[in-house]
């Protein structure tokens, strides 16, 4: 009985326990970096990418913001995947590491209206709404178009020395 | 003490940053295809020794189609930006007809004897790009729409390895054909360039990729399968080069891809970027210095040697005389 009583106790104290890090999992997912979907739209005008990216946020501004850091995070990082209409671009980092070899200046880098917002402009006007505007457990998910200055941007961390540039050891 | 060393640390990473800023830079050109070339009647048929051939009239292309004038502008354009030009095939092929007549016209002012020119010598000024970027692409209608297939493949000149590929279909289109050209290149430039900076990490890291040509000549008293005394044994000249080439190439990586009496081929022969020139100075290497530390390894068996460069990164050297 007393095997069965502490049995009981340890299921009722761990419950919260484990529930609490599924919300701390889901915490982090929604406020990581990562968590983000990007498609390509179509190919963009000289050095610049057309894409559609979402972001999370608890209002809907806070997603937009989080989307136009998306958008400049995948161009960096995580490279835009092919569409039927555009070819996939490559990451303008080829280190996987890069963001963790150069934590400081991305922090200050991807920090709301930072140096990231210099490389974007938003090509849809207003709020987004309909399927692009979808609410989410305790918050919003939005969806942009943005038109992001790949070329800018790239030279941009070339000059501050993140990656190199192609005609560099020549 | 730990200061001192930064410091030296420092001044050592200052110094090998300044030597990689010289290395040699390859020469890029755009060239149309084969296929491109056959379907857009840009060739003649000519008889080689029987068999008849297609030969690439790539000038007649360049001036009689707007089309892939207006690529290579594009692609120029958008590699000028990342501070690695491409060189005009256009115009290195002008230049090498004017440069033909201006030679023939230089005499000296005293005997007015002309400029001296060998075969290879006219040979050479051909057009070498050392990496080709071999250009395709056809234009297929759909009703009253257009869409571009590209097909942009760089090529090593000399290994013939395939550096970058990139080929697809674009969008269906209403809009001009030179709108779809310009913008196919677009789609396809920035994982082109991605396949090239990948080339030339691999290039720092593990040396350029070189093709290395032993022939001789036919006075030669001698051929690779002779034996020579080498520390103390007796071995066939091709095995004793075969280990001169195990120590000077970056981490002995290289391929005897042929071997016989009278010809060796040594292919992805890895040279070092960097190396003594004759001043006794660190410089960029390049595959004429390379190879001169072999010509100099053989003069100690009494073997002359006459190299014969193509660009960067392709060497002929002829055994038995000068």
């Amino acid at each position: 009985m007393n095997r069965f009583l502490s049995f009981l106790l340890v299921l009722i104290f761990s419950a919260p326990i484990v529930f609490s890090q599924s919300r701390k999992e889901r915490k982090a997912l929604f406020e990581s970096m990562q968590n983000f979907e990007i498609t390509t739209v179509k190919v963009g005008t000289e050095g610049t990418k057309f894409v559609k990216v979402w972001g999370y946020g608890k209002k809907v501004d806070d997603a937009i913001v989080q989307a136009k850091k998306n958008a400049v995070y995948a161009c960096i990082f995580r490279g835009l995947p092919a569409s039927s209409t555009a070819n996939a671009t490559p990451a303008i980092c080829r280190d996987a590491n890069a963001y963790k070899a150069n934590q400081d200046y991305f922090d200050n880098f991807f920090q709301t209206a930072g140096p990231y917002i210099d490389f974007v402009n938003m090509t849809t006007d207003g709020v987004p709404s309909g399927q692009d505007r979808l609410k989410v457990k305790k918050g919003y998910k939005v969806a942009i178009y943005v038109q992001v200055m790949f070329d800018n941007l790239r030279k941009k961390l070339e000059a501050d020395g993140i990656v190199k540039g192609l005609s560099s050891g020549f | 003490m730990k200061f001192y060393s930064l410091i030296i640390g420092f001044l050592f990473s200052l110094v090998s940053l300044g030597v990689f800023g010289q290395a040699k830079k390859p020469t890029i050109m755009v060239i149309p295809s084969d296929n491109w070339c056959i379907a857009n009647g840009f060739y003649s048929e000519v008889n080689m020794d029987g068999v008849s051939m297609k030969a690439m009239d790539y000038q007649r292309a360049f001036q009689e189609n707007s089309e892939i004038r207006v690529i290579i502008s594009k692609m120029g354009d958008i590699m000028a930006a990342r501070d690695f030009p491409i060189k005009s095939t256009e115009q290195t092929l002008k230049d090498m007809v004017t440069d033909a007549a201006y030679i023939s016209l230089i005499q000296s002012k005293e005997s007015g004897s002309p400029v001296q020119e060998t075969e290879i010598d006219i040979l050479n000024r051909k057009a070498k790009p050392d990496i080709i970027l071999d250009l395709d692409y056809k234009i297929n209608r759909i009703g009253p729409k257009r869409q571009i297939s590209f097909n942009l493949t760089a090529i090593d000149a000399y290994s013939k390895n395939i550096i970058s590929g990139n080929t697809g279909v674009g969008s269906e289109s209403t809009a001009p054909v030179t709108t779809l050209l310009e913008e196919a290149v677009l789609s396809y430039m920035d994982n082109f360039t991605y396949g090239l900076q990948n080339f030339f990490d691999d290039m720092f890291e593990n040396g350029r990729n070189i093709t290395v040509e032993l022939k001789l000549f036919e006075s030669a008293a001698f051929d690779f399968e002779t034996e020579y005394e080498y520390n103390g044994q007796t071995a066939e000249l091709a095995d004793i080069i075969y280990v001169w080439f195990e120590d000077n190439t970056v981490q002995g990586r290289f391929d005897e891809r042929s071997r016989s009496a009278t010809s060796i081929i040594y292919n992805d022969v890895r040279m070092p970027l960097m190396g003594k020139s004759l001043s006794g100075k660190e410089r960029a290497m390049s595959s004429s210095n390379y190879i001169n530390g072999l010509v100099n390894f053989l003069k100690q068996y009494d073997i002359p040697a006459k190299k014969v460069i193509r660009g960067q990164g392709q060497v002929i050297l002829v055994l038995g005389e000068k």
